[in-house]
C-alpha cells in the first residue's frame, strides 16, 4: 500500500497563502461594503420613486373631482341669478351633486358597508349602542349611525351601528 | 436570515417594528386604526359564536360583548390574576400571546417570511416577575423572546443615543394611550442605564378623550 505523502508547507508558501487570504478578505470586505451602499442607494430611490407616485396619483384623483368643482360652481351661479328657489330644487340639487361625488368615489374603487338589517360583523361595523328588542334577531343592526365604507375590499371606515342585544 | 422584530406590547395599542439596512421600518397592522394602519388596539374578544377576535374588530364589539372583551391586561402581567370567560379562565400572558400572535402573523406576512424571534420592550418599572411573564406570552405566541428591553431604552436607541459616543444623561416621556412612562436613565460604555423611573399608570390619551367627551357632555350640550 502506498503511504500518503504529507509535505509540511514552508514558510514562503504560508505567507503567499496568507496575502492569497488578506486580499480576498478585503475584496468580500469592498463587495459586502459596495452592496450595503448600493442597497442604501436604492432605498433612498424606492422612497423618491413612492414619493413622486403619490404625488401624481393624488394629481390623477383631483382631476377627476374637477367636473364635480364645476358643478358646484354653476350651482352657485344658478342661485345668485334667481335669487330665490324651493326647498325642493334645493334638494334635487344637492342630490345631485352628491351622486356626482360618489360616482367619482366609486369609480376609485369606494363602497357603502351594507349594515341596518344585516347581522353585525365586528369586522365591518363598531358598535356604538344596544337595545333588547323582543322579536327581532339577535345582533342584527337596528341602526346605522354613520355610514361606513370600504376601499378596494379594506375597511376605510367601519359603519358605526346600534345593534340588539337579546342577552 | 430570518428577520428579528421587535414589539412594542402596549397597555391600549401594540405595533411592530423591524431593522432594514441599520434603520427601523415598523410593520403595518393588517387592519390598523386607519386604512395600512401601523399600531392596533391590545383588545381580545370571544364571540358568542366561538370566534376569537383580536385588534381592532375586538375593540369594535366591546360595547355589545363587554365581559368576553379584554383589554390593559398588560397592567396584571406578573400576577396571579385570571381572566374569566364562560368558565375558562385566560392568564394575562395567554391573553397577550393573542396580540403577539396577529404581529407575528402580519410581519409573517408583511416580510413574506418565517418569524420565529422577536425582542419585546416592556416599561423600565417592570420586575422579574412582569419581564418573564411576558418572555412566556412570547413562548406562547410561537416566538423565541430573544431580548426583553426597556421601553425608553427602546426610545434612545431608536434616536441614535447609543452612537453619539459619549456619556450622557436622557430623559424619556412616553405618553402612551393608557400610561404615563418618565424615566431618567444615563448611557456610557454602551449601557444605559435606568436611574429612576416614575409615572401614572392610569393615566394616557384615553384619559385626554374621555376628558373631552365629559366636557362636551357635561358642559358643552346643556348651553347649544
Amino acid at each position: 500500500m502506498k503511504r500518503e505523502q504529507h509535505r509540511k508547507p514552508g514558510l514562503k508558501e504560508l505567507e503567499i497563502e496568507l496575502e492569497e487570504q488578506k486580499r480576498m478578505a478585503a475584496d468580500f470586505k469592498e463587495t459586502a461594503q459596495r452592496v450595503q451602499a448600493e442597497f442604501e442607494n436604492y432605498g433612498k430611490r424606492a422612497e423618491m420613486e413612492k414619493q413622486s407616485f403619490r404625488e401624481f396619483a393624488n394629481a390623477k384623483l383631483i382631476e377627476e373631482f374637477l367636473p364635480l368643482l364645476d358643478s358646484f360652481d354653476s350651482a352657485i351661479e344658478k342661485i345668485g341669478k334667481h335669487k330665490s328657489i324651493s326647498i325642493g330644487e334645493a334638494v334635487e340639487g344637492i342630490s345631485s351633486l352628491q351622486k356626482q361625488l360618489l360616482r367619482i368615489l366609486e369609480k376609485n374603487g369606494l363602497k357603502r358597508i351594507e349594515a341596518e338589517g344585516n347581522e353585525f360583523d365586528p369586522n365591518l361595523h363598531e358598535c356604538m349602542l344596544k337595545e333588547k328588542i323582543e322579536g327581532k334577531e339577535d345582533e342584527v343592526v337596528l341602526e346605522e349611525l354613520q355610514k361606513g365604507y370600504l376601499l378596494k375590499e379594506k375597511v376605510l371606515r367601519p359603519s358605526k351601528v346600534k345593534i340588539n342585544k337579546l342577552e | 436570515m430570518a428577520k428579528i422584530i421587535g414589539i412594542d406590547l402596549g397597555t391600549s395599542n401594540s405595533a411592530a417594528a423591524m431593522l432594514e439596512s441599520g434603520k427601523p421600518k415598523i410593520i403595518p397592522s393588517a387592519e390598523g386604526s386607519s386604512l395600512y394602519g401601523k399600531s392596533f388596539p391590545s383588545y381580545v374578544a370571544f364571540t358568542k359564536g366561538g370566534q376569537t377576535l383580536v385588534g381592532e374588530p375586538a375593540r369594535r364589539q366591546a360595547v355589545s360583548n363587554p365581559k368576553r372583551t379584554f383589554t390593559a391586561f398588560k397592567r396584571k402581567m406578573g400576577t396571579d390574576y385570571k381572566f374569566m370567560v364562560e368558565g375558562r379562565e385566560y392568564t394575562p400572558q395567554q391573553l397577550s400571546a393573542f396580540i403577539l400572535q396577529k404581529i407575528k402573523k402580519d410581519a409573517e406576512e408583511f416580510l413574506g417570511d418565517k418569524v420565529e424571534k422577536a425582542v419585546i420592550t416592556v416599561p423600565a418599572y417592570f420586575d422579574d416577575n412582569q419581564r418573564q411573564a411576558t418572555k412566556d406570552a412570547g413562548k406562547i405566541a410561537g416566538l423565541e423572546v430573544i431580548r426583553i428591553i426597556n421601553e425608553p431604552t427602546a426610545a434612545s436607541l431608536a434616536y441614535g443615543l447609543d452612537k453619539k459616543g459619549k456619556e450622557h444623561r436622557i430623559v424619556v416621556f412616553d405618553l402612551g394611550g393608557g400610561t404615563l412612562d418618565v424615566t431618567v436613565m444615563e448611557f456610557g460604555d454602551g449601557v444605559f442605564e435606568v436611574k429612576s423611573t416614575s409615572g401614572d399608570t392610569q393615566l394616557g390619551g384615553m384619559d385626554m378623550d374621555q376628558a373631552v367627551a365629559d366636557f362636551i357632555i357635561k358642559d358643552l350640550i346643556p348651553i347649544y
